[in-house]
């Protein structure tokens, strides 16, 4: 029987969560060796953003168990299958986020608060892959940037590198 | 479906804690951070910062990314250097630096000496030394070398960066005739000098190359024996401690012919063929300095064998499974996993819309490091 927990989201939403899953979280993971998990874990997330947080933990502890349970034999052509499969449902997790950018910033500073490294990881290159190559007239207005050079300064700036700008 | 109108609740820099925000751009290619200085004065002195440009440079080495290849050696008309994101080969653009307009003479033509951490150091024999970064488009050219390599048998140069004191350095070694002696040099970045520190007490038996940098020393195949037919020891001098020292090779088989000294993600790396017929073997030194560690990667043979050329490795593909390796000219994907050549590419870069072939290859990691931010002001 697998170990379960509650976690209470800031707008009070309980969750129950296998201790296997959650784990994977290094700050919940010290409150259970501390003994401080007990009843209810209140957590500074509200119930819209840990439900993304459970979905991403889910899914990798999914992956976890079934590579420990694979033997040997045929594991390349499974592995390839698996890989194909966490792609496509990262694909499909990542596009979500990137329609919402409010609650992909809601959930990068949820997994920086509950320490969870490889979603961090991931949000970050997401990130970093949606602005690359874009303009900072672009950026600014996306991520509610104030430019606080006067158009002289500014001009003089990109001058110093007047080829980055162009496409 | 990604909605880039769609602008966030508060500014991003009062939403996302500084460490996350320095974590996204770290992941950045060097275009978009050139962009980015001009997004606000944070963002400009942030990715201005030494310690951005070292986490930059550290994260697209740890996971093999930002790197492009710089082609030169091209035949006539001129020295021009032309660079390619590793990613998608096909889409070089030019570089530009100060000797890009020299005339072409075979005394004259400009050579790439290495890369290291971003720059590119180039030698022109009537123009000297010019330090690059390609991806910034900066260089630094440094001071006229105190001799005239005129009246030397051969030199051999060597760039590289001294972890210990944060400094690049390049090494000269020059070989004189009649009567037979040697020389050694070193240029620092930081102190901008050429400063004599002694001999080379080995002998050069071909000149296969500049000296390759990994594991903050330079390498060079030479000998001991004056009349061995082939270098058949690793060379290695120490920039921090600027010696010299032995470096084992693979272990022994048969006769080792053209070796070349290359290097693979840090790794010390040795091409060779142990018959003039025999397909080249491309082994890697695993653990730096440790013989047991030398590992055969794999074997490869393109086109034809023709006596006297050698072949060349650059670099893994981004996800470890490939490396590129060229042979005669042609370059190709070595697949690991399936052991054996694919999409053979010639090696061309197309330019004013006529492709040119080019002699030389070398892999440079795209970063933001100045050639001009090392050198102390009271130089």
């Amino acid at each position: 029987m697998a170990i379960m927990y509650a976690l209470k989201s800031s707008d009070n939403e309980i969750f129950e969560v296998e201790q296997k899953v959650i784990e994977q979280s290094e700050t919940i993971k010290k409150m259970i060796e501390d003994g401080a998990a007990t009843g209810e874990i209140p957590l500074q997330v509200s119930s819209k953003t840990l439900a993304k947080v459970l979905e991403w933990c889910k899914q990798r502890q999914h992956k976890t168990v079934e590579n420990e349970n694979d033997d040997n034999k045929g594991k390349r052509k499974k592995e390839r299958d698996e890989d194909d499969d966490i792609k496509e449902w990262e694909n499909k997790f990542s596009d979500e986020l990137k329609a919402d950018k409010d609650v992909l910033f809601d959930l990068l500073l949820a997994s920086n608060y509950l320490d969870l490294p490889a979603l961090l990881s991931f949000l970050c290159q997401l990130v970093a892959d949606m602005v690359a190559g874009k303009m900072p007239e672009e950026i600014r207005r996306m991520f509610n940037i104030e430019n606080d050079f006067t158009p002289e300064e500014e001009k003089a700036i990109t001058a110093e590198h007047g080829w980055a700008f162009q496409p | 479906m990604e909605s880039v109108d769609q602008t966030i609740k508060r500014p991003l820099t009062s939403m996302l804690p500084l460490d996350l925000i320095i974590d996204i751009l770290s992941r950045l290619p060097v275009k978009t951070l050139l962009r980015f200085r001009c997004l606000s004065k944070f963002f400009r002195s942030l990715i201005d910062g030494p310690d951005f440009i070292n986490l930059h440079l550290t994260r697209s080495l740890d996971t093999n990314s930002n790197l492009s290849l710089i082609f030169s050696g091209f035949a006539n008309p001129d020295s021009r250097i032309f660079c390619g994101s590793l990613d998608s080969l096909d889409n070089c653009v030019e570089v530009d630096y100060p000797f890009r307009n020299c005339r072409y003479f075979r005394r004259y033509d400009t050579l790439v000496i290495g890369s290291c951490n971003g720059l590119v150091a180039l030698h022109n024999r009537e123009k000297g030394i010019v330090l690059l970064n390609p991806s910034t488009k900066k260089h630094r050219i440094l001071p006229k070398f105190y001799s005239s390599l005129d009246d030397c048998y051969a030199y051999f140069d060597g760039f590289g960066y001294d972890a210990s004191t944060d400094d690049f350095k390049l090494v000269r070694i020059i070989v004189f005739n009649n009567p037979l002696s040697t020389e050694v040099t070193v240029y620092s970045l930081k102190n901008n000098t050429w400063r004599r520190i002694g001999d080379f007490s080995y002998y050069f038996r071909t000149n296969r190359g500049n000296g390759v940098f990994a594991s903050g020393a330079l390498h060079w195949m030479a000998t001991l024996n004056p009349q061995a037919e082939e270098d058949d020891l690793i060379i290695a001098f120490d920039l921090k401690r600027e010696e010299f020292y032995q470096v084992p090779v693979p272990p022994s088989g048969k006769g080792r012919f053209f070796p070349c000294l290359k290097v693979l993600r840090g790794c010390l790396s040795l091409i060779c063929t142990c018959d003039y017929k025999r397909p080249c073997e491309l082994w890697v030194m695993k653990e730096y300095g440790m013989k047991d560690s030398w590992t055969k990667l794999f074997s490869f043979q393109l086109g034809a064998i023709i006596e006297g050329a050698h072949a060349s490795v650059f670099a893994y593909s981004k996800s470890g499974d490939k490396v590129l390796v060229k042979q005669y000219g042609d370059h190709s994907w070595y697949d690991l996993q399936n052991q054996s050549l694919e999409s053979i590419l010639e090696n061309i870069v197309e330019i004013d819309g006529k492709v040119r072939r080019y002699s030389d290859a070398i892999l440079c990691v795209d970063s933001l490091v100045s050639p001009n931010a090392y050198t102390r002001t009271d130089c």
